[in-house]
């Protein structure tokens, strides 16, 4: 087995293991101020509910871009030491910064809907202010796109 | 668009006031100025009483109970009330005596149904009943030779037993003494069974409730909401000549104006009305084509543009639109959107329709999106031979990453040009000349960068758009004064890139969507080759399943992102600066 298949796999398993994390934390955020909201005002469930699920996108971005690679057919053993090393460059890169977009933008939108529980109606501003973070996660997630077509 | 607003001042006399705002309320056109006066005790106390019932309807709703007519029946909102708010603090506290009595009750269950009246009797004939509780390894079998004991229980290594004290025999045991309860077991069952029986009533009386005057409790709220609209335009009048003149100033849209005057006329009442000052705070009443109007609810999530501002609504909803397909990115999803929102448009109640109508338009658009980029219910279109000469318009994913750019600087660029038109019509054409700057800036930057087609011209472009930017940047400053705000706007030429790149977004959710979709698809027909039978059944689940998933995953973030491109990226280059305040009329309430 070479060394540039292992550097890939290493890759892709930062790629989707740290977006994936970042994002199952991100949706707990959300999740644990929903039930404190809860208590104050279960009127708004709908719109707590939508707020909790925007961290969950880190980690199909990162489950995306393992996709690309895989099917960038660079994945074998005839793969160089270049990209092997670009592909652990990009999913380290994409882990990273999705790991930590989704648990900022978790506590953005908990704090959005520890708001719309105390009757403050910042909904749509939340929802603006909560896609911030998520802009860097798309970032890593287009350049490991142009990295794939680089490679290949 | 804004609807351009009047503001009218009226006289009346002081003893037709009541009557004349009782008119006026029927009207329903004015928003009166000063109605955020501060209110007197009684319309305080109406407030609260409004507090109350908001929150005793939320109560009486949450119960879900089905309605039914109240055949006779025809109760007081204050006695509803009332009611509710007695038996709730009645259930509160026949929770707390229930809460402690299952403790006393969890206390006495291992010693088993005694009479304390058989304990007394025995203290009477000089026989003290003491009960003590220790660990099986504490417990000395010493005692019972010593004095006389009675094992009662033994529970989870904890041994319950009792000792019969003679009047002057000295009990000397190592165990915790428990205290002799007053009341049996079974009385403090039948006391619990009590207090569980009040509380059902309790709950049925307020099912009763919520089955049957929920609609007394909102018809109160109407009118007290009415009445305290009416005491606030009572105290924001203002009073001259001796307090025998009342003064009533309020904003009427134009379209509006009709009604008022005819109104005024015939009750032979004096009024001006004049065009709002600068200083005005106007109420924004927003008037859109059908097609616009459903953006409306979007751009109110943001926030309703200042009176004096072009209403931007118009300019972004055919862009949301575009945003919202260009993200979900597949023909099979816009045709289930469309579909579904076509069937709840013909079958649900009409307020809805709005609602349904922009959903339609965004299925339209996902579908236009979905054939270009090639995605049907994430199967590629490219793959499908039967296609022939059509497949050779589908974009590949580095036209649509271009793409996603190429739209984001066409829709900056638009948003510069409605801030050009803007300050050009609020405040000169000089104002309006940055903003002509930056578009040449980007128009040249543009080709430099991707089209590389205009050689000289697009540097002559760029020099011009930096000469306009440096120098009108801040018309009303010296020479010095404008080059130092000139220079400080052109720093804003990063924020442009930065601007573009955020539509990088919309990209990157329609690739991540196909490609869920394309996985989805791929794990179930995996699925379909398990089983002969059972695995054409499991993979058709799977299909549904995963794909409605995929679709309100991609639906959530193709809402979102468009959101925030317009009220973040757009909305800045157009200039937009909101904070209005809604046009409110004093109405009756329904």
């Amino acid at each position: 087995m070479s060394t540039a298949i292992i550097l890939a796999y290493i890759g892709l398993a930062l790629m989707v293991g740290l977006s994936g994390v970042g994002s199952a934390i991100g949706v707990v955020i959300g999740g644990n101020a929903t039930i404190g909201a809860l208590k104050k005002n279960d009127s708004a469930f709908g719109s707590y509910m939508l707020l909790s699920a925007l961290p969950g996108t880190q980690g199909l971005y990162g489950f995306a871009g393992f996709f690309i690679i895989n099917n960038s057919g660079v994945l074998t053993m005839e793969i160089t030491i270049l990209q092997g090393v670009a592909i652990l460059a990009a999913g380290f890169l994409q882990g990273l910064v999705c790991l930590i977009s989704a648990i900022t933008q978790g506590q953005v939108c908990a704090n959005g809907i520890a708001g719309i529980g105390a009757g403050y109606d910042v909904f749509g501003k939340t929802m603006v202010l909560a896609v911030y973070p998520e802009l860097y996660a798309i970032v890593s997630f287009a350049t490991t796109f142009l990295i794939s077509t680089s490679i290949q | 668009m804004v609807i351009p607003m009047l503001k009218y001042s009226i006289l009346v006399y002081h003893r037709d006031y009541e009557q004349f705002l009782i008119d006026l309320q029927g009207l329903g056109v004015v928003d009166i100025i000063g109605r955020d006066v501060q209110p007197d005790e009684e319309t305080v106390q109406k407030m609260h009483l409004i507090r109350q019932i908001r929150q005793r309807i939320t109560f009486l709703k949450r119960r879900k109970v089905e309605p039914v007519a109240a055949a006779g029946e025809n109760p007081e909102a204050l006695d509803i009330l009332n009611t509710i708010n007695q038996l709730e603090s009645e259930k509160d506290q026949v929770q707390t005596q229930l809460n402690s009595l299952q403790k006393e009750i969890n206390n006495l269950l291992p010693w088993d149904d005694f009479s304390p009246g058989s304990v007394a009797r025995l203290k009477d004939a000089g026989i003290t009943v003491r009960l003590y509780s220790c660990s099986v390894k504490k417990f000395r079998p010493e005692w019972s030779v010593a004095y006389t004991v009675e094992v009662i229980n033994t529970l989870q290594s904890t041994i319950y037993f009792v000792v019969f004290q003679e009047s002057d025999q000295v009990i000397t045991i190592d165990a915790e003494e428990i205290k002799m309860p007053s009341r049996s077991l079974s009385e403090m069952n039948a006391l619990k069974d009590n207090l569980v029986g009040r509380l059902q009533d309790i709950n049925r009386i307020f099912d009763g409730f919520a089955a049957k005057h929920i609609g007394v409790l909102e018809a109160a709220l109407a009118s007290l909401e009415s009445q305290t609209d009416f005491s606030h335009a009572v105290l924001s009048a203002r009073k001259e000549a001796d307090d025998k003149l009342m003064i009533l100033q309020g904003w009427v849209p134009v379209t509006r104006k009709k009604d008022l005057l005819q109104f005024l006329d015939s009750t032979f009442t004096f009024y001006l009305s004049s065009k709002p000052g600068p200083e005005d705070k106007v109420p924004v009443l927003l008037r859109n084509s059908s097609f616009a109007k459903l953006f409306e609810p979007i751009g109110k999530l943001f926030s309703l543009p200042a009176y004096n501002e072009i209403d931007l609504t118009p300019f972004f909803a055919p862009f949301f639109m575009m945003f919202f397909g260009f993200c979900m990115a597949d023909a099979g999803y816009g045709l289930v959107i469309f579909l579904g929102s076509t069937v709840l448009k013909l079958t649900q109640d009409r307020k809805n329709h709005a609602l349904f109508s922009i959903v339609q338009l965004f299925g339209l658009s996902t579908m236009f999106f979905g054939l270009l980029f090639g995605t049907f219910f994430g199967v590629s279109l490219l793959e499908i031979e039967s296609l022939g000469e059509v497949r050779k318009y589908i974009l590949n994913n580095k036209q649509i990453f271009t793409l996603s750019i190429m739209v984001g600087l066409f829709q900056i660029l638009f948003g510069t040009g409605i801030r050009a038109v803007n300050m050009m019509k609020q405040s000169g054409f000089v104002y309006g000349l940055t903003s002509i700057g930056w578009i040449l800036l980007i128009l040249g930057l543009m080709d430099l960068l991707f089209l590389k087609a205009g050689g000289i011209i697009s540097q002559i472009v760029i020099y011009s758009g930096i000469f306009l930017i440096v120098f009108f940047s801040n018309p009303k400053a010296g020479i010095f004064g404008r080059i130092g705000r000139g220079l400080w706007d052109l720093y804003g030429v990063t924020g442009i890139f930065g601007d573009a790149l955020s539509y990088v977004r919309l990209f990157a959710l329609g690739a991540s969507s196909s490609i869920l979709g394309f996985v989805i698809n791929d794990i179930a027909f995996k699925i379909k080759d398990v089983h002969p039978v059972f695995g054409w059944i499991i993979c058709i689940i799977f299909l549904v399943l995963g794909h409605t998933l995929n679709m309100a995953i991609s639906a959530l973030g193709s809402f979102v992102h468009p959101m925030r491109l317009t009220f973040v990226e757009f909305y800045r280059n157009a200039g937009f600066a909101g904070g209005g305040k809604s046009y409110k009329p004093f109405s009756t309430k329904h």
